[in-house]
């Protein structure tokens, strides 16, 4: 076993700020060449129009999610050292609810809202600078929120875990779920392209 | 030697320095800064530009007298004892940077003044008769080469002494470089050109500082390596200086903040610009200032830890 390379000391906590960084980056970079520094475009999967961002980033799910299990088949990395994020359900899926609002409302996610920044976009700059204020905002009200950020408490728990399912198979799943979700996508965006093409003439 | 030694001993010097805080950091950024400003006024001026309303060559010299000034401010705020300051000017000291820093610093007002008296604002013009008259008696081919001259000497000049100021302390391993003088040059080069490609009203001005930028901001990233390659291929002691940035505890600040948000994303931003990929925005030129400012706090914080002892 290889990795995670901090957890195995390959780099110390230092460098590991500078991977991110680097990594980070990386995806910034992507994302704003992809054309998601734009919120017309990132709107526009809401509107049911143009789906290009659920199906890139259900492919990077996928990407991510296969990468991971094949590094651990072959015994490079060591999934019981990787961190996960602890499952509280409730606070989590309001925390989604509110994110989703803010996204329809704002045009952008956190991160393609520091992507679009990095050009310049205004609209961006604002939503980011939203972003530190509701931080703050949140750090300064916790007392009263507690009660919700902490309910529901699952501690680490992953899917296969949770179901007692095979780890392989959630894994197969998850694959079945996208390809159906891109043709899903697929077929829904060719609709709504047809019904725009529609409206015109009929009015 | 022994009685040296011993008496050296000193907590604020050993093994440590814990002597220099937020005011030299500062001081070497504008100082820096304000030296690019007066390399660009001169070639600006040497170009004949100053006749041109828009130019940026009449809005730098005006920032760059507010900046330095703010800059010795923050000088002068670090000094121990405040009221000896005017001793600097009682001597010249051919070996001591901090006297050549001194002298450069109080040539370098007038210069910055002549510049500024060129293309005065209109309404101190109107205020101040001697104003319009003392631009009127500058601006002459002999007059501008002359102020042209002065402030591309004197901005090289003191862009190189912010650099020898600490390369020239040899008791700290990280800064006995002399590729420091070359380096807080040419990022004094890349902030002031960023903030002229930031304040440019003129599209081809903005361009052709953009583009210069992007060159400045290349040859930092080499001379960023140099400097490290300098110290890696040095003693012991400046090996295990380099090693405070290369995996130990200013891994990070420096590369993230210095290198990755200073240079290379800056350099980044500002590449798909002049290939009219994206808009012209501030923030390419306020993460290479901010990075400019990253610079000499990582440099001086790092410099102040590294040490010959126990290596």
């Amino acid at each position: 076993m290889m990795a995670p390379f901090l957890k195995y000391g390959v780099f110390g906590s230092e460098t590991s700020l500078v991977v991110a960084f680097l990594l980070g980056i990386g995806f910034g970079f992507a994302l704003e060449r992809a054309g998601f520094g734009s919120a017309r475009k990132l709107v526009s999967q809401f509107y049911l129009d143009d789906l290009a961002v659920f199906k890139v980033m259900f492919t990077a799910i996928v990407t991510a999610m296969l990468g991971v299990t094949y590094l651990s088949w072959i015994g490079f990395l060591n999934l019981s050292l990787v961190y996960l994020v602890p499952t509280n359900l409730l606070p989590q899926i309001v925390g989604g609810l509110v994110l989703g609002a803010g996204f329809v409302i704002g045009g952008y996610c956190p991160g393609t809202a520091l992507a679009a920044t990095a050009t310049g976009r205004v609209d961006a700059l604002t939503y980011g600078a939203g972003l530190y204020v509701g931080t703050l905002l949140f750090a300064e009200a916790y007392p009263l929120v507690k009660g919700l950020h902490t309910a529901t408490p699952m501690g680490q728990t992953t899917i296969p875990q949770y179901f007692n399912l095979p780890y392989g198979l959630v894994v197969f799943a998850v694959v079945l779920m996208a390809l159906g979700g891109f043709a899903g996508a697929g077929w829904v965006e060719k609709k709504m392209a047809t019904q725009r093409t529609i409206e015109p003439t009929a009015s | 030697m022994r009685e040296l030694v011993l008496t050296r001993h000193n907590d604020l010097i050993d093994p440590l320095v814990r002597v220099w805080g937020w005011e030299i950091p500062v001081y070497l950024f504008l100082g820096g800064w304000v030296a690019g400003m007066m390399i660009l006024v001169g070639y600006f001026l040497l170009r004949g530009r100053n006749r041109e309303d828009t130019c940026v060559c009449s809005v730098l010299p005006g920032t760059s007298f507010v900046l330095l000034s703010l800059g010795m401010g923050a000088l002068f705020l670090d000094l121990e004892h405040k009221l000896y300051v005017w001793r600097l000017y009682t001597t010249f000291e051919v070996t001591s940077p901090m006297s050549w820093g001194a002298w450069i610093l109080l040539l370098v007002y007038p210069a910055l003044a002549a510049a500024f008296a060129l293309r005065p604002p209109g309404i101190l013009r109107d205020l101040f008769p001697a104003v319009d008259r003392l631009s009127r008696r500058l601006d002459t081919p002999v007059g501008v080469r002359g102020i042209a001259a002065a402030n591309l000497v004197l901005g090289i000049a003191l862009g190189i002494y912010t650099g020898i100021l600490l390369s020239a302390l040899g008791a700290r391993p990280f800064w006995n470089s002399a590729i420091l003088g070359p380096l807080f040059l040419v990022s004094g080069l890349s902030s002031a050109a960023a903030f002229g490609h930031m304040v440019a009203r003129h599209q081809e001005e903005r361009e052709l500082l953009a583009r210069s930028d992007n060159v400045f901001l290349a040859i930092e990233l080499f001379v960023v390596a140099l400097f490290l390659v300098g110290l890696l291929s040095s003693s012991q002691a400046h090996v295990a200086a380099a090693r405070l940035v290369l995996g130990g505890p200013f891994t990070a600040p420096f590369w993230v903040l210095v290198v990755g948000a200073g240079i290379v994303i800056p350099l980044m931003i500002q590449l798909l610009a002049v290939t009219h990929r994206i808009a012209h925005t501030p923030v390419g030129p306020l993460l290479v200032m901010a990075g400019g400012l990253a610079l000499r706090f990582v440099i001086v914080a790092v410099g102040q830890v590294s040490h010959w002892a126990k290596v």
